[in-house]
């Protein structure tokens, strides 16, 4: 069900980023506008910064959240970074926010716009402007695909719903090779290949990525 | 904030393009003199106004400069309404007899190869922008009403007496609307599709899941957002029904591909321009008029320029002159 903008959430915009303006469609709930922010992260720097965003709540639970100003076009330029991706955002300028059974098990069952600017979007920004100032991010970063949804899963593999939140990232990315991977198996078998695609046997790899494995075959 | 702080702004705009009193007074008059005439020769009918002027949403008409070319024209529709007609094309040619035959109206060019009408052409103002008066006979044929057909001399269901209930019932409740449709109607004449875009089909557009947001900039975005949702389609046109006949689809027959273009261009560069504070784009959006004015550092709109850097008694290389004085 689409998410709608509640009077929380409007009088929050309006005390806290007056600069952004929303509006909805049959399709969408959006807000856009120059997302600014002010932060001091422990024992990182303080950095502000201004941002032209847009946030869309469609018909998934899980927002899309766009930089449309081309900011993060010009560091891949000053950096001669190849790929968009390699900065956490897509051509299209959507950002690549958090990975997704982050938003999905941490996000998605209570949403507001106040959590998704605070507690991913102006983090994601301050990440940004870190990296355009010094060249470099402020926090370890996720690795990309398959790998950081692998990643995401070893450090938070104790979360209920962990693995099949896994699985779902991994097939809403389409990750063929490792959804075949996990369907190939007649039955467990640690000798088989792990699902990373290392080549090696479970046992002597990847051995907690089992459950998702499991989520995989059993379609959860 | 939001978008407030556009809205003092817009809201002169919006009174900037709609006629002025003149035109106002130029369209009662016309009026007046229509219902005296005719209702001497139809002592059965009922006559009124349709079209923008019943829905109160005239706009102003650009001037040649404003349009690059051809200066606009204002106009209204004034309908007698009658149970029957000797025939369609009979019932134009009636009008236009008594037209001719009173010579009130001997200064003004006469259309009669209009379809559905007779036009009385008036002198255009000191601007250019011209004036017509289009009269349409009407009739009620089993609670259906019907316009002629001058070519087929047959009838057509056209019913503007209902669509202008419908819109002013809808627009009484939600009180920004007529002016996001002024202001559509605007962008449009400056993008140059009033012929391609006809009022019914703005106003249709606009009321369908119409909201009231916290300002009128809000209002005008929202707007355009929706209907360029609903054209998201580049190559299959969606159903525009008429809403008070709901066979007729109103985009049937118009160019698809420029009326999506553009209200799904011009919702691209209204958010543009929102989204950096570009109150110079913004002004080529809506076109003169709209002007956009910060309020000072008081919290005050300035309402004179700011006073020019007081100039020193003496110039800087006249300090030594000074301190020997």
């Amino acid at each position: 069900m689409m998410y709608r903008l509640t009077s929380s959430d409007k009088q929050w915009l309006k005390k806290h980023q007056p600069s952004l303006f929303w509006y909805e469609t049959a399709k969408a709930s959006v807000i856009r506008g120059p997302l600014v922010f002010n932060r001091k992260y422990e024992t990182k720097p303080a950095l502000k910064g201004k941002y032209l965003t847009k946030i869309e709540f469609g018909k998934s639970d899980i927002p899309e959240v766009y930089e449309t100003g081309g900011r993060i076009k010009l560091v891949k330029e000053k950096y001669g970074i190849s790929r968009m991706i390699d900065l956490h955002a897509y051509e299209s300028g959507k950002l690549c926010l958090a990975a997704p059974q982050d938003l999905e098990l941490n996000y998605a069952p209570n949403p507001s716009v106040e959590r998704l600017v605070e507690e991913y979007t102006i983090p994601y920004f301050y990440g940004q402007k870190h990296y355009e100032k010094l060249g470099k991010w402020p926090w370890k970063q996720l690795s990309h695909g398959p790998r950081g949804i692998f990643e995401w899963y070893k450090e938070h593999r104790h979360l209920p719903g962990a693995a099949a939140a896994t699985a779902r990232a991994l097939r809403s990315i389409k990750a063929t090779g490792v959804i075949n991977r996990a369907m190939q198996r007649e039955s467990f078998n640690p000798r088989s290949k792990c699902l990373c695609g290392s080549g090696k046997p479970y046992l002597r790899c990847c051995s907690y990525l089992l459950p998702v494995t499991i989520a995989l075959r059993t379609g959860i | 904030m939001g978008l407030n702080k556009y809205d003092q702004s817009l809201n002169k705009y919006v009174e900037s393009i709609r006629l002025t009193p003149e035109m106002d007074a130029r369209i009662e008059s016309a009026l007046k003199h229509a219902i005296a005439l005719f209702l001497e020769h139809f002592g059965d009918a009922d006559m009124y106004a349709q079209g923008s002027y019943a829905t109160d949403t005239q706009v102003k008409p650009l001037t040649a400069i404003q349009s690059s070319g051809e200066p606009g024209e204002f106009d209204v529709d004034i309908v007698i309404e009658r149970d029957s007609w000797k025939g369609a094309r009979a019932a134009l040619e009636e009008v236009e007899t008594i037209i001719d035959e009173d010579g009130s109206y001997s200064q003004h060019q006469v259309v009669k190869t209009k379809d559905s009408c007779v036009r009385i052409l008036y002198t255009p103002d000191a601007s250019g922008v011209g004036f017509h008066v289009d009269i349409v006979p009407t009739m009620r044929d089993s609670g259906t009403m019907k316009v002629p057909v001058r070519k087929l001399d047959d009838w057509k269901d056209s019913d503007a007496k209902q669509y202008a209930n419908w819109f002013n019932k809808q627009a009484d409740a939600k009180p920004t609307m007529r002016d996001v449709a002024v202001i559509i109607k605007r962008v449009r004449d400056l993008a140059g599709l009033n012929d391609e875009l006809p009022s019914i089909l703005v106003l249709t557009l606009l009321e369908e899941d119409y909201r009231v947001y916290d300002s009128l900039m809000q209002d005008i975005v929202a707007t355009f957002a929706r209907i360029s949702d609903k054209f998201s389609d580049a190559s299959n046109a969606p159903e525009v029904k008429n809403p008070v006949n709901t066979d007729e689809d109103l985009l049937k027959g118009k160019d698809y591909t420029k009326i999506r273009k553009f209200f799904t261009g011009t919702y691209d560069k209204l958010t543009a321009a929102l989204d950096k504070g570009d109150t110079k784009a913004l002004a080529e959006i809506f076109g003169s008029g709209f002007n956009y004015v910060e309020k000072n550092s008081y919290g005050s709109w300035p309402s004179v320029a700011p006073l020019a850097a007081a100039k020193p008694a003496y110039g800087v290389d006249d300090v030594s002159a000074h301190e020997q004085r």
